[in-house]
């Protein structure tokens, strides 16, 4: 077992960047690397609202920390994600890593946001200001890059 | 002997507005032993289950991820959805 110090959120509120880095922070120096999505607007999108299997996504997530903490050696590891309808430039979803070199936090944040997008229990539906609605289709794109990662 | 058993199927996202329900409770043959098999009965049951199930299902069962050849022995729930999209 490694002494990560991970910490998983699933959540319908809003997040504070600085304060989870303060976190991350607050476990240990080197360096963190992070990475926050936002809603991005554009394309008549007015919303997007994100549906989830509730009993799985903590344990996913929690499983690809600590899958995050076997490869690197970091000192934690922080995901946050929400759920429920976002507003445009709103954040969806959080990944930071602290270690005692940059490499190890950087690839940590890289591999987790990777697998989360294809193997977290989470679907995206876009919702646009001429009260259309459509799912959000997987993008083969997504899968190549969790793949590089073995 | 019951050549039944209860099992609770849920439906999430698109699978979910497809089916009309997020879940339901069916009485399984007990030939079905798998998760893939599951998948065919649906799909055999009605033309939405045909409609909607196709090779981009991905199961869990007891709220673990599940192969087709995953069996059914002893489980209580299987969940159906699409490819994951967060993040």
């Amino acid at each position: 077992m490694s002494d990560t110090r991970i910490s998983v959120s699933v959540q319908a509120e809003p997040f504070d960047v600085g304060s989870l880095m303060a976190q991350l922070r607050a476990a240990g120096v080197g360096g963190i690397a992070n990475f926050t999505g936002i809603v991005r607007g554009g394309n008549g999108l007015s919303a997007l609202e994100i549906e989830h299997h509730p009993r799985m996504t903590q344990a996913t997530l929690e499983q690809i920390a600590q899958d995050a903490a076997t490869r690197w050696p970091l000192l934690a590891l922080t995901i946050v994600h929400r759920f429920g309808r976002l507003d445009l430039a709103a954040p969806i979803v959080f990944v930071g890593a602290s270690a005692v070199h940059r490499a190890a936090a950087l690839d940590a944040v890289a591999f987790t946001i990777d697998r989360l997008k294809t193997a977290a229990p989470f679907w995206k539906r876009e919702h646009f200001i001429d009260g259309k609605s459509a799912w959000v289709a997987p993008r083969p794109a997504d899968h190549a890059s969790a793949a590089r990662w073995g | 002997m019951s050549d039944h058993r209860s099992i609770r199927i849920e439906y999430f996202a698109k699978f979910r507005e497809a089916m009309g329900r997020s879940a339901e409770d069916v009485a399984l043959p007990t030939a079905i032993g798998s998760a893939g098999m599951l998948v065919e009965w649906l799909r055999d049951r009605d033309a939405a289950g045909r409609a909607t199930f196709d090779d981009s299902v991905h199961i869990a069962v007891d709220d673990v991820m599940a192969q087709a050849g995953t069996s059914l022995d002893g489980a209580t729930s299987v969940a159906l959805f699409p490819p994951m999209t967060g993040g």
